[in-house]
């Protein structure tokens, strides 16, 4: 396997009780922005930059694309750079909870070291009914000092983790694609993380189809089991979640996992650049939660290929009506997700990464503990086979 | 109860049943205590079911397969007319679930369905901008098909009351088109073609046909009221992408249910007035009735050579599909083949083989070939009657059928209060004089009065023979009573196997006609709008505020959870005012609600979807305009101000 296994962490569980900490003055909510702050060329002017680079005293005005500033420091003879400082909302347009997005001024060395986050702006009511605000700035002040590159997930310990809120992870997974994404975009332009081209897979054009015991026997979908005691719940005959989930634009996977009709039907949907997997699952818990139903984003799985991450809206949810191999697991759950970037490329390894929780039943809390899953289409559906790779040292340890 | 209550006919063993036919039947049938002769009985030596005591719970066992369980989905759609409540309905099977309810005809305050300026332009307006008409009777449903099958773009339904066409997009199960049929009252059957008759090339509907069922004189304004032998009928066809008329033909008697052919040659309508009387009993009083075929590639023909004639202000070509009209078969617009007594009901075969007509007064089915009927319009044929290859008793009431892909037909019996399953084939070897076929295979009960059945998928070449719904009339003592009007029955039947099987009894508001039931699959659905479809939506928060041209005041605002763009907009007494509201939420299912109180509105917008109203300010004070839609744990402190300056 390319990535170690399953990662098992228990996190420190943030007991945010029901305190009535409704709307306190603390900054963010609705915090009206400098009018010109999306279009002013001199961004540090409006924004607080030297707060998230300490120790830059001049920044340039807005560059590149998407828009960053270059955060310098005097020196007797001249001034050197030091770092970045770029704003969420030029880089990506990812709501959070509320629908708005999460307004972020970030802070980034020239290692590509996240030197300081601050939030200019939130919408999330979320963090006005029994969750304190002060748990968001908590949440992204454990990016400093951390590597953009790494792939810094929620509830993960592996490699990068940071710890989620409970009650408001639906804003976490969000703000993580957020900082990450926003790092990158310029982490790469400017050089400290090298630009991904992964191309598209060419996918062989098989006949056969196969029943569900051979597409598992040769990988093309895979599980991923997690029993109760992993989460730390008492042992049960269930397990905690039992999922299967494969790639199905692959077409002897998509034909045999959804039969011809639904098959064609599924690629007729997606543009150049998307891709579907399904996920089944059964057991006690669940790969859906409910954030989704309020915000829109599926808090409890997401896709990782290398340095990059792909999380699911509600947009991105098929309902997935029938299983077309035979001898198919029972389900409970099931889901067919669109991947639409064309970041991703299934000619390469990815993973499938699950938030699973325990809830304490008294406070309603819960604890996140991330599990993952790596998939790579076997040889035969790709043509020319699977391409070479060379195996990626953890960028978080390179220094 | 009283004991005079229960003296039924069903409770008097001894009444014969021909008897019983002379003098109850249409008691059941029409209400009216009347003794008419009904066409003769065939023996009637059919046993009656088993278990055939009303009341009989349906089987508790064997039941789990149809249940759906939580979080689960159902594997069908059934798309419904709702009768007088003018609107659609979508139920899951086999679960029975409503799923949604779509206006269409009539006015609905929750999402603002003859509210909103955008609905009221499709549905039509009176000079003063209120909906021509606020009341509709829908009947059929039926959806465009693609090579013989559904194709999940559009959905047709027909009003009878007012004479409309109704078009339903499938991928936001919302109205977009409505169409007034010229010339006509008691619009009741319609039906999709499935191919072009001529250009094999398009394999997909492009035509709705529409037959009328009360005759009126052909210019209804006042002339010849009272002369009967002027009243006419006309069966339309309504271009399916436009939504304008493409002709009309003049018939002799009347157009009841409408079927279309898998070939795109045929349309079909059954005819139970070939009296052309006024009066029920005249409409009764013909032993043979019809089914009148069209032939489409004539009559369009004959439309493209001018041949055609046009009603008052009528800018539809009509052309001259009656009796005398067709007395030549190779020129003929139409056949009529004669059929027992007052039918109810054309259904073709998903083979595409046979028509079954219904004798609803007389206990017969009629099976017509398809073949037989091209094979009149080309001179081959000596009489139309010929058409008909079987004609089997199945029972008293007989009104629609649906049919299974082992070529089964299933006949719902309005007075006998059951289903029939009978076999196409053994009733056409028994009309040839086969003694030994059988053509009646089984019967069930059903409670009560069934009007229309359907099978899943049944209407088109891919019938899968799983579930067939009876659409009963009445509920009485099947669910809890809530008043005396009563909810109705939809009864599910598992039709898999030998014998029919009653599994669910679903409760449905008044008044579901006709329904289809449609697999899952088939059909896609949008999860939220684009911003850039609406004309007037309002792009940006910024663009938002209260502009004023005259008296002519325009509103735009936003919704964006948990607020308004504007917490308060102010306008002046007397201003017409065109509030704009366009929803930016894009999360699905993340709609909004607009009630303004005291000024009668309400309506709602989905995620990234504009709507509009306009009003008069005609009350001077402080309105508190809300959110009516659930939308976010701040809903109740989504608000804005309409002040209004007196």
């Amino acid at each position: 396997m390319f990535f170690p296994g399953f990662f098992v962490r228990f996190l420190t569980i943030l007991y945010l009780c029901c305190t009535s900490a409704l709307a306190t003055g603390e900054d963010g909510y609705e915090t009206p922005l400098p009018p010109l702050l999306s279009t002013a060329p001199d961004l540090c002017a409006h924004v607080p930059c030297k707060d998230v680079l300490p120790g830059a005293d001049s920044f340039s005005h807005r560059m590149g694309k998407p828009s960053y500033v270059e955060a310098y420091r005097s020196k007797k003879d001249g001034r050197e750079l030091i770092g970045y400082v770029f704003l969420s909302t030029d880089i990506v347009d990812i709501p959070a909870y509320s629908g708005k997005p999460v307004v972020t001024l970030i802070g980034m060395d020239t290692r590509g070291i996240i030197t300081g986050v601050r939030i200019l702006r939130h919408s999330e009511s979320v963090l006005l009914v029994g969750i304190r605000e002060s748990e968001l700035t908590k949440f992204v002040a454990q990016y400093v000092g951390k590597f953009v590159g790494d792939m810094i997930e929620v509830g993960k310990a592996g490699v990068v983790g940071v710890d989620a809120i409970s009650g408001a992870t639906v804003t976490v997974v969000t703000q993580n694609q957020v900082i990450l994404r926003s790092g990158l975009g310029v982490a790469r332009q400017v050089g400290i993380v090298t630009p991904t081209i992964r191309p598209q897979a060419k996918f062989t054009e098989m006949a056969d189809k196969l029943d569900w015991p051979a597409l598992l026997k040769e990988g093309s979908i895979q599980r991923l089991k997690v029993d109760a005691a992993e989460v730390g719940m008492p042992p049960s005959a269930l397990p905690y979640i039992d999922l299967y989930f494969g790639y199905l634009n692959a077409p002897a996977v998509g034909r045999s996992v959804l039969g011809d009709a639904v098959y064609q039907s599924l690629m007729s949907r997606l543009k150049p650049g998307e891709h579907a997997i399904f996920i089944i699952s059964h057991g006690v818990g669940s790969f859906k939660g409910s954030g989704f139903a309020r915000g829109g984003i599926y808090d409890r799985v997401l896709v990782a290929q290398d340095i990059d991450s792909f999380t699911f809206r509600d947009l991105d949810y098929l309902p997935l009506y029938k299983i077309e191999a035979a001898g198919a697991s029972p389900y409970r759950e099931s889901a067919i997700f669109i991947i639409r970037s064309p970041l991703f490329s299934a000619a390469y390894p990815w993973r499938l990464a699950l938030l699973a929780n325990k809830v304490d039943n008294q406070t309603g809390s819960r604890t996140f503990v991330s599990f993952d899953q790596e998939y790579w289409l076997p040889d035969r559906h790709l043509v020319g086979g699977r391409p070479k790779i060379e195996k990626r040292v953890p960028l978080g340890n390179e220094r | 109860m009283t004991q005079d209550d229960i003296k039924t006919p069903d409770t008097q063993p001894d009444l014969g049943r021909r008897k019983f036919l002379n003098t109850a039947a249409l008691v059941g049938l029409s209400g009216a205590g009347l003794s008419v002769g009904l066409s003769a009985c065939k023996s009637k030596d059919e046993a009656a079911p088993a278990e055939a005591a009303p009341g009989t719970p349906a089987e508790a066992v064997g039941t789990s397969k149809h249940e759906v369980a939580p979080g689960q989905l159902d594997e069908y759609y059934s798309f419904s007319s709702g009768g007088h409540s003018g609107e659609v309905r979508i139920y899951g099977i086999p679960s029975g679930r409503e799923l949604k309810r779509i206006p269409v005809f009539n006015t609905d305050c929750l999402v603002g369905w003859g509210i909103t300026n955008e609905s009221k332009a499709i549905l039509g307006t009176k000079p003063n901008g209120t909906p021509k008409y606020t009341t509709g009777d829908t009947h059929h449903v039926h959806q465009t098909y693609t090579d013989g099958t559904y194709d999940g773009k559009y959905m047709f339904v027909n009003d009878k009351l007012h004479g409309r066409l109704a078009r339903i997009r499938m991928d936001t199960m919302e109205c977009d088109k409505i169409l007034e049929i010229p010339n006509i009252q008691g619009f009741h059957g319609t039906f999709t073609d499935k191919r072009d008759p001529v250009d094999a090339g398009i394999n997909h509907t492009t035509r709705v046909f529409c037959g009328s069922e009360f005759s009126v004189p052909l210019i209804n304004d006042g002339r010849d009221l009272e002369d009967g032998s002027k009243y006419k009928n006309l069966f339309s066809c309504v271009d399916s992408e436009t939504m304008e008329m493409r002709w009309q033909v003049l018939i002799d008697g009347n157009c009841d249910l409408v079927a279309s052919s898998y070939d795109g040659k045929l349309a079909a309508t059954n005819q139970y007035n070939t009296e052309m009387g006024i009066h029920y009993e005249d409409m009764m009083a013909s032993e043979m009735d019809a089914c009148l075929f069209f032939h489409v590639a004539r009559i369009e023909e004959a439309v493209k050579a001018g041949k055609v004639s046009y009603l008052g202000n009528s800018k539809v070509p009509v052309v001259d599909g009656t009796r005398a009209a067709s007395k030549d078969p190779k020129t003929a617009l139409t056949c009529y083949v004669p059929i027992p007594k007052n039918p109810h009901g054309v259904n073709i075969t998903p083979d595409g083989k046979y028509y079954a007509c219904s004798g609803k007064l007389s206990p017969t089915a009629t099976v017509i070939e398809h073949a037989s009927v091209l094979k009149w319009f080309d001179g081959e044929l000596a009489n139309p009657r010929d058409a008909v290859v079987g004609e089997p008793e199945i029972g008293l009431g007989p009104l629609h059928t649906g049919f299974d892909n082992k070529g089964n037909a299933y006949t719902t019996l309005f007075l006998d209060s059951q289903i029939v399953k009978w076999n196409v084939e053994a009733a056409i070897k028994s009309y040839k004089g086969d003694k030994a076929a059988k053509p009646v295979v089984d019967r069930l009960d059903v409670h009560y009065q069934p009007g229309h059945g359907f099978t899943s998928m049944g209407e088109t070449k891919e019938s899968d023979g799983r579930y067939f719904i009876s659409d009963n009339k009445f509920s009485k003592d099947r669910f809890l009573p809530v008043g005396p009007l009563h909810a109705e029955t939809a009864q599910l039947i598992d039709i898999s196997g030998d014998k029919m099987k009653l599994v669910a009894d679903h409760s449905v508001y008044s008044e579901p006609h006709d329904s289809i039931i449609v697999r899952r699959d088939i059909i896609k659905t949008r999860q939220v709008y684009n911003l850039d479809e609406f004309p007037n939506a309002v792009m940006d928060p910024k663009d938002s505020g209260v502009f004023r041209n005259g008296k002519k005041v325009t509103v735009k605002l936003i919704s964006q959870a948990p607020a308004f763009s504007m917490r308060e907009f102010k306008v002046k007494k007397g201003d017409e005012i065109t509030l704009i509201l366009t929803n930016h939420d894009k999360v699905e299912d993340l709609t909004h609600g607009f009630g303004i109180p005291k000024y009668d509105i309400q309506f709602i917008v989905n995620p990234q979807e504009t709507k509009s109203v306009t009003f008069v300010a005609d009350k001077p004070g402080v309105y508190w305009c809300y959110c009516t839609n659930f939308c976010h744990a701040l809903h109740l402190e989504m608000r804005t101000r309409m002040i209004v300056e007196a």
